[in-house]
């Protein structure tokens, strides 16, 4: 025990606190919590930007003053403004570096001003003890004791300042965090986009990454596909499973070798239903698994495949809009095209639309100009590319 | 004969609580210490009593009894050691007596100790060591003074054809060209003071030694060590290959060589460690009628005696106060599930390794009664050993374990996922019961060689001593792939942070 009365330990377990609420395993709270203990303040701020580009206090939940603050008060804050100034003008020197009040604002003029009148008497600000952490931007730490305490003592700037690397490193820890999240996300949200669906496997069929298409297919009752949920730990993972045995056993053999860096290849599957189902599969991207071998802790990052699903002898004909904004067509040539390439002769088209069979050719040749195709079972292709990259309807 | 070769001893870390029991007196103390051994003081009965408070012990786990007097063969200070392998009620101590005796923590579990057995393997052998004398030789008696009935030798249950003097002794066997020296264990009952018979089959290691002294017209030289070091039965109850001499082979297990010490009527090298030593000869051409006895599938056979081969005696020596260690076989759990079970395992295990199949443990469980062996597999065996699916795994692990000599005694193999702990029998008996499709996925064997103790075979495979075999599938249909069952249990079936919770909350909860 120190003999100020904070132990190794409790700084110990504050910074543990830090990177715990840094990394998502800890709450912010709690280390406003152990801050306040340490120091022995009222309240501890640690003002972040938010998504809103205002600002909000990490450390403690928002109470009467800090309203009062954020309405007007932070506009006329003498701290804030000579720390900003400062922080502009020189970096390098404050960051890391505690303060006490009365060092950055002279103590007769603090008393003097109406931000002490009027805010910080009355809400437990009167003596402050501060800082400045922050990765974009210079975010200021405040620790803040009321007028029936003792003013921060050069114990207290010590204390901060063993503290404030810490805090440094876990915002910096957090925004490229919420960075990687957000990266994950919107790879994600693109995946699901897609309408084939898409599976990231190991070698053994655990399933490391599946999108929302390929979700929907091995959901799929019918379907020679499927997920399952495997032991014998509740939480052990979901693994891509056939159907029957023999399907089990050639995905096996396709997949096991494409982990290793095998060429992978392609097989057909069959529903309950007669459904068929493509399934291509492929080494990971070299990408993916560099990736993964950062996450390793220092042994070789397991092989992994991508598999490919889509359902075969299916309709695929794109949206009407979709072909209009692609082709130029109009939107009776989009129609057309759409009729077309779900298998209608002209025939077909020329009656279900009411038309005559001169009026549909006609339409025809202008397709087939448009799009570049010299034939229809071109036109058919280029349906089926672009259903295939066409967005998922949600 | 080939000359021992002393070879430096292995350095085997075996815990800081290993300590060399180079004897039966230490391993006795060792026990002691342990509180595995109960002395009895009072004069017990020979007849039936040493064998029902023995069966008693096992039955109970309790500490293993040393008889220091009978009431029915008095005064010679003979002393018998009931249960020495027996298992323990003491929690973290059950397979302390097998673990201590091989040199192993007595916490040691069971597929600690098969792991142990399975690497020594493939370690270098280590030939034993003769040194010039033994405390066997304190009292030597030869030719007509030879007295078999001074000796201690119990009837151990109601219904046994005979007294039976070795039933946890080591038979030491040479070829006659003295090209491989067989230790083996096998029951043994009095029939005189100078004779004895017993199970002596044309498969066992022992029986083809015998065979081929009766080819040249001899009776095979046998010496007969009891009460030796508490290493060695486990390595005479072990299905070691033929023509592998046992004692080079615990020598690797026990990173020390054992020492031997030459006999003083026939050309032999017999356990130094004996307290009792027997020698004579077996002579094949010769029978008398031997059981039957109470044996390890826990039954006392109702047949009449069967006509065996006859061993004669010339010569006994003994140590003064000299220990018998008995087994009085029948319901698991006694030695022959542990000497006899745990070796077997390990050896199968190293066999289905050595076969390149991926398996993670091989276990005879102590209360099979050695009719099962359970092997347990990784979810991606497929990857490991190249078969697709799961019937031919099992069709491959009973070639492998029905050609070793071990698989001669189990018949039913039960092939599970290595999430069950296969000397849980409580997980055990869950998972085979719930796991185990009634007719999909099994392998099964016609006509493989068997042990004719196997208690359920019919008249006809005894004679033949072979018997149709099984390889029980448990293991999840293929089209599951590496997916496995998700248990319902406390431990799997929770956030590893709810069962931690749990655990350290347990007593807040109030429970004791």
């Amino acid at each position: 025990m120190s003999r100020h009365g904070q132990t190794e330990r409790e700084i110990a377990d504050c910074v543990g606190a830090i990177y715990e609420a840094s990394t998502g395993g800890g709450d912010w709270h709690q280390v406003g919590d152990r801050l306040r203990r340490l120091t022995n303040a009222r309240r501890a701020i640690l003002r972040v930007p938010d998504a809103n580009g205002s600002s909000r206090n990490l450390l403690m939940n928002v109470d009467e003053g800090d309203a009062v603050y954020a309405a007007y008060y932070h506009s006329i804050d003498p701290y804030t403004s000579r720390a900003r100034r400062d922080f502009s003008e020189e970096r390098s020197g404050h960051l890391g570096r505690a303060r006490i009040g009365a060092e950055i604002v002279a103590e007769d003029a603090f008393l003097r001003s109406e931000y002490y009148a009027d805010f910080a008497r009355r809400h437990a600000r009167r003596h402050m003890l501060g800082g400045m952490v922050g990765v974009g931007q210079a975010n200021p730490i405040g620790l803040f004791r009321d007028d029936t305490s003792q003013p921060f003592g050069a114990h207290d700037v010590r204390l901060l300042e063993i503290l404030l690397p810490h805090l440094q490193r876990a915002l910096e820890l957090r925004e490229r965090l919420g960075l990687v999240a957000e990266d994950a996300c919107l790879t994600r949200a693109a995946l699901d986009s897609v309408t084939v669906g898409m599976a990231i496997v190991d070698a053994g069929l655990k399933l490391h990454f599946l999108n929302e298409a390929g979700r929907r297919h091995l959901d799929h009752g019918a379907s020679g596909l499927g997920s399952m949920r495997s032991g014998p730990y509740a939480g052990n993972g979901v693994y891509l499973a056939a159907r029957s045995r023999q399907d089990a056993a050639r995905l096996r053999r396709l997949i096991a070798p494409a982990t290793a860096s095998g060429t992978g290849g392609a097989m057909r599957i069959e529903g309950r239903d007669g459904a068929a189902c493509a399934v291509l599969v492929s080494p990971a991207p070299a990408g993916l698994a560099r990736d993964r071998g950062g996450h390793a802790s220092g042994g070789p990052a397991e092989g992994l495949a991508m598999v490919v699903l889509q359902r075969l002898g299916r309709a695929v004909a794109p949206s009407v809009d979709l072909l209009c904004d692609v082709f130029g067509f109009s939107r009776a040539e989009a129609e057309v095209a759409a009729a077309l390439s779900g298998g209608a002769s002209a025939e077909d088209v020329a009656r279900l639309r009411a038309v005559s069979l001169t009026t549909v050719r006609s339409q025809i040749r202008s397709i087939l100009g448009k799009c570049e195709c010299e034939n229809l079972r071109d036109l058919e292709a280029a349906m089926a590319s672009l259903s295939v990259l066409a967005p998922a309807r949600p | 004969m080939r000359d021992p070769v002393i070879l430096p001893p292995r350095q085997v870390n075996r815990g800081p609580e290993a300590v060399p029991l180079t004897d039966l007196r230490q391993y006795v103390e060792a026990l002691r210490r342990l509180g595995e051994l109960q002395e009895i003081d009072v004069p017990v009965a020979l007849d039936l009593e040493v064998g029902a408070i023995t069966r008693r012990c096992y039955e109970t786990g309790a500490p293993a009894p040393l008889f220091k007097s009978f009431s029915d063969h008095p005064g010679n200070g003979f002393r018998i050691l009931g249960a020495p392998g027996g298992t323990s009620c003491q929690p973290g101590l059950r397979l302390a007596r097998v673990a201590l005796a091989l040199g192993l923590p007595p916490s040691s579990n069971g597929l600690e100790i098969v792991e142990a057995i399975a690497d020594s393997l493939d370690q270098p052998a280590i030939p034993p060591v003769v040194v010039a004398d033994a405390p066997c030789f304190e009292h030597v008696t030869t030719g007509d003074a030879v007295d078999l009935t001074r000796l201690p030798v119990p009837l151990l249950h109601h219904g046994d054809g005979g007294r039976y003097l070795n039933t946890w002794g080591c038979i030491v066997a040479r070829m006659p060209d003295g090209a491989w020296t067989n230790w083996s264990i096998a029951r043994m009952m009095l029939v005189d003071g100078q004779r004895l018979t017993g199970i002596v089959a044309r498969e066992q290691h022992v029986g083809m030694v015998a065979q081929a002294w009766a080819a040249i017209g001899k009776p095979m030289p046998f010496a007969l060590a009891l009460g030796v070091e508490p290493a060695i039965p486990f390595i005479c109850g072990m299905p070691l290959p033929a023509h592998v001499d046992e004692a080079d082979r615990l020598g690797a297990l026990l990173g020390r060589p054992i020492r031997t010490v030459r006999c003083r009527t026939i050309d032999l090298e017999a356990p130094a460690s004996a307290e009792i030593l027997i020698e004579g000869h077996l002579h094949l051409d010769e029978a008398i009628e031997e059981g039957p006895m109470g044996e390890f599938a826990g039954y006392v056979p109702a047949e009449p005696p069967t006509r065996r081969p006859v061993y004669h005696v010339t010569a006994i020596s003994h140590r003064t106060g000299a220990i018998l260690p008995v087994v009085v076989a029948g319901e698991p759990v006694e030695e022959n599930h542990t000497a006899w079970g745990i070796p077997s395992a390990a050896q199968i295990l190293h066999d289905l390794r050595a076969a390149g199949l991926a398996i993670t443990t091989a276990w005879i469980p102590l209360e099979s009664a050695l009719h099962w062996l359970v092997v347990t597999v990784p979810r991606d065996w497929r990857r490991r050993t190249g078969i697709e699916d799961s019937a031919a795994l099992c069709r491959r692990i009973g070639e492998v374990v029905f050609a070793g000599k071990a698989g001669a005694v189990i018949p039913k193999v039960i092939v599970l996922n290595d999430d069950v702990d296969p000397t849980n029998v409580r997980e055990l008996v869950w998972a085979f019961a719930t796991r185990c499709h009634p007719q999909l996925g099994h392998a099964t064997f016609e006509h493989i060689p068997a042990a004719p103790l196997l208690a359920y075979l019919r008249s006809s495979e005894k004679v033949a001593a072979a018997t149709g075999k099984i390889v029980y599938n448990c293991l999840p249909p293929d089209e599951w792939g590496e997916a496995l069952p998700i248990r319902a249990s406390f431990r799997h079936g929770y956030p590893a942070e709810i069962v931690a919770r749990v655990r350290h909350r347990w007593a807040a909860y109030g429970f004791r």
